[in-house]
């Protein structure tokens, strides 16, 4: 008797990854997509992103899934629905984010600091039938009230991203899906590029990632930005050393005929 | 004609007059035609059998609001029906089921169920009249004589010879409704259990009255022998009309948390401020077009009642070049006070959008972002600590020193504008690709390592410098225009984008003041 994958969607062999239960929403990464389980993000769980302090990049990785998902929300009859920020560390610019295809307008920011009004704030979100999207900053928090929120977010089939530092790295966790971003620290020199971010798949539902994915997360703008700003530098820096060589040798003549 | 009498049963018996009256706005939603009796609903649904599909139906959809919907009171709803109200009524007094009762002949319903017979019982049980059959077959004369003329008319009434007279029901403009307690309630939390009830009352009135509440007042009376009498009252007002009374009831209990009660409460009464008529949802039926969960504006309305208005915010554009002031985080509530406003709000990307650009081909934005001459010394490229400055001395400057001599003239003359010139060739950042996705909401100073600023290491500078004016718009925001500003108020920065090992992109600058020191400072982050 064999096992027919068809037969059962919660089983799957070690070596693939899950089909998810629910919805999945392209991350707009392609080499995020083929990394996870249905290729994109869970709609109706936790995505769980571990980000070291100073280190932000939601709005790169998240942005296209937002945009995409605000589009086609389950708002159908309002025509209104907001994606929800609590606890979020800045101030999320508006027109930065317009030109990443997410409409400010449709932001609702909640500015809340203890941990109990987060998880509260979150709560009333994700039971509220016009937001299609939850962010939320936590830091240290019991495993316990992750749970719930990963229970409502299944029950209402939102999408939510918790943002944690790293050291929740080594804690049990209820999400599906939990990434671990950084930069690479090789990264002396890139070329005139903007840092390629580094995405560790941590845990999700197929076979553990073998080495991490490197994602450029900058608007095409900005990159030719900087590279032409690169560009330029290593001219001027080559006609530097030209003048430099150039007045080397005359100091050298110099001390020459000084020593004459 | 066909008249239903209705009664509804709690635990402890009969219903209250407060719940038979909410009772009598739930019959109003199935017929204009509903008189009060003693405890008992009066209900004439001949004309209404129609839309709603028959007897039954309308039957089980009342059973269905009262029970399910409506008052958490009511354990039991009892029905009769009859050709007359006198004969519901006294259907409905023999407390039998609809079926049943519906068996029982009109002329052997007992003489007790009939009103007006009341005071004559004991009378007419030793004559041998105990059904209305008896009664009727007795002489008329001479019960209008032993009985009065009243008792021989309501029998006439009874049985559909005269015409009823009803006082139909008609709902006030103004809901009010008041709970008292002999022994006082102690807790504000109690006080939430007592407004459930009355909240349920409520809804039984908006819903027969097809309105939205949009402001009510909970009044409470404290015990007149513990000191102030005054009554404290509690406004709650909403932005959008509802019927929701769950909504309703978990904004009561966000105030009342907070609330402690000097005294035992005696009284509570709720009462509408403003309503206004409600356009109802048709239902859908499809199951998955149906909502599951709150709307929107509920959501708001709770986290501001519970977190502070302030909390709560909403983007807000604004019509300025200066980073910190092109976009507002305003609270969500007071963007859209209204519902037509909160919908602009939210779903309004086309005004957005053309705010946003059109700035961008103002003469103002162009000119105050002005590429400027870049520094000496400060050229955007050059890495301090890399192996090939430190041999090179004098050419690889740390950022932001002094001009030094060995710098070439080359790069001081150069004032084509290199930098922040995206390859489309469009002005400043009106480009929203090269802005930064967070912005601090005040900027803050960076620590210097040498010449260079530092944030959680030391920093690379990419792109730069782009140079922002600011005497223009601090005339404009102070509101001098014609005043020359003074010295140390006019700004000068030089936006970079610089790069962190640690925190990626960065959006800094470099204020240069009159005085002639600079400093630096972090002011978004490409996240």
């Amino acid at each position: 008797m064999s096992l027919s994958a068809h037969a059962l969607p919660d089983v799957w062999r070690a070596s693939e990854l899950a089909r998810p239960p629910g919805l999945v929403l392209p991350t707009g990464h392609a080499a995020l997509d083929a990394a996870l389980p249905g290729g994109g993000w869970p709609v109706g769980g936790i995505s769980e992103l571990l980000q070291a302090p100073g280190l932000h990049a939601e709005w790169g990785l998240l942005a296209p899934a937002l945009s995409q998902w605000a589009a086609q929300a389950p708002a159908p009859r309002s025509g209104r629905s907001a994606v929800v920020l609590i606890g979020a560390p800045w101030l999320p610019f508006g027109p930065a984010l317009a030109a990443r295809g997410c409409v400010p307008g449709s932001l609702l920011q909640v500015q809340v600091d203890t941990l109990a009004d987060r998880l509260w704030a979150a709560e009333q979100a994700l039971r509220c039938a016009d937001v299609p999207a939850v962010l939320l900053w936590l830091g240290a928090v019991p495993a316990a009230a992750l749970r719930r929120l990963q229970t409502l977010a299944q029950e209402h089939g939102r999408l939510l991203f918790v943002c944690r530092p790293p050291s929740a790295r080594q804690e049990a966790s209820p999400a599906p899906l939990r990434l671990s971003l950084d930069w690479p620290q090789a990264q002396a020199e890139t070329g005139g590029r903007p840092p390629a971010l580094q995405v560790e798949v941590i845990k999700r539902r197929g076979p553990p990632l073998a080495a991490p994915l490197l994602l450029q997360m900058q608007p095409s703008a900005l990159q030719q930005l900087l590279a032409a700003s690169h560009g330029q530098a290593r001219r001027r820096r080559a006609r530097l050393v030209q003048t430099l060589a150039l007045s080397e040798v005359s100091g050298a003549v110099d001390r020459a005929q000084s020593l004459v | 004609m066909l008249w239903i009498a209705l009664r509804a049963w709690s635990e402890a018996g009969p219903v209250d007059a407060g719940s038979v009256q909410a009772l009598a706005c739930h019959a109003l939603r199935c017929t204009p035609r509903v008189s009060l009796a003693p405890a008992a609903v009066l209900m004439e649904v001949s004309t209404s059998l129609r839309l709603f599909g028959g007897l039954a139906p309308l039957l089980a959809q009342l059973r269905q609001q009262v029970l399910a919907a409506g008052m958490v009171e009511a354990v039991a709803l009892q029905a009769a029906p009859g050709q007359t109200a006198l004969q519901a009524l006294a259907r409905l007094q023999l407390g039998l089921p609809w079926r049943e009762s519906a068996r029982v002949a009109v002329g052997q319903l007992p003489l007790a169920c009939l009103g007006a017979a009341g005071p004559h019982l004991p009378v007419l049980e030793r004559l041998g009249c105990r059904q209305w059959q008896d009664l009727r077959a007795l002489p008329r004369d001479g019960v209008a004589r032993r009985f009065g003329q009243g008792l021989l008319d309501a029998l006439d009434m009874a049985y559909g010879d005269r015409p009823e007279n009803h006082t139909w029901l008609q709902l006030p403009e103004v809901f009010e409704d008041r709970l008292q307690w002999p022994s006082g309630v102690e807790h504000a939390q109690a006080l939430l259990f007592a407004a459930r009830r009355l909240l349920q009352r409520l809804q039984a009135w908006l819903l027969a009255r097809s309105q939205g509440v949009l402001a009510l007042q909970l009044q409470w009376q404290i015990d007149a022998r513990r000191g102030s009498t005054a009554p404290a009252v509690l406004l709650l007002r909403l932005s959008e009309p509802t019927q929701d009374m769950a909504h309703v009831l978990r904004l009561l209990a966000e105030r009342l948390a907070g609330l402690r009660l000097s005294a035992p409460v005696q009284a509570l009464v709720l009462r509408t401020v403003e309503t206004v008529p409600v356009r109802l949802e048709s239902q859908s039926l499809l199951p998955d077009e149906q909502r599951r969960g709150e709307s929107l504006v509920q959501l708001l309305e709770r986290l501001s009642e519970r977190l502070g208005s302030a909390q709560v915010q909403r983007w807000q554009p604004c019509d300025r070049h200066v980073p910190e002031c092109m976009q507002q985080w305003l609270p969500a509530l007071a963007v859209g006070s209204g519902a037509s406003s909160v919908a602009t709000g939210l779903g309004g990307l086309a005004p957005h959008r053309r705010e946003g650009a059109a700035p961008t081909r103002s003469p103002t934005r162009s000119r105050a972002i002005s590429n400027p001459e870049p520094l000496a010394g400060s050229s955007a490229s050059l890495k301090a600590g890399s192996k090939a400055g430190s041999k090179a001395g004098g050419v690889d400057q740390g950022l932001g020193s002094a001009p030094t001599p060995s710098l070439p003239q080359r790069g001081r003359e150069k004032k084509a504008r290199p930098d922040f010139a995206p390859p489309g060739g469009s002005l400043g950042w009106g480009e929203g690709d090269l802005l930064p996705t967070w912005l601090l909401p005040q900027p803050q100073p960076l620590r210097l390592q040498g010449d260079r600023p530092c944030h959680l290491g030391p920093l690379t500078l990419l792109v730069g410098p782009q140079r922002l004016e600011s005497s223009a718009w601090m005339a404009l925001t102070s509101g001098q225009a014609g005043q020359p500003q003074p010295a140390q108020d006019s700004v000068m920065r030089d936006y970079f984008i610089a790069r962190s090992a640690q925190a990626g992109l960065l959006w800094i600058y470099r204020e240069r003041r009159a005085d002639a020191t600079l400093s630096w400072f972090l002011h978004g982050i490409f996240a």
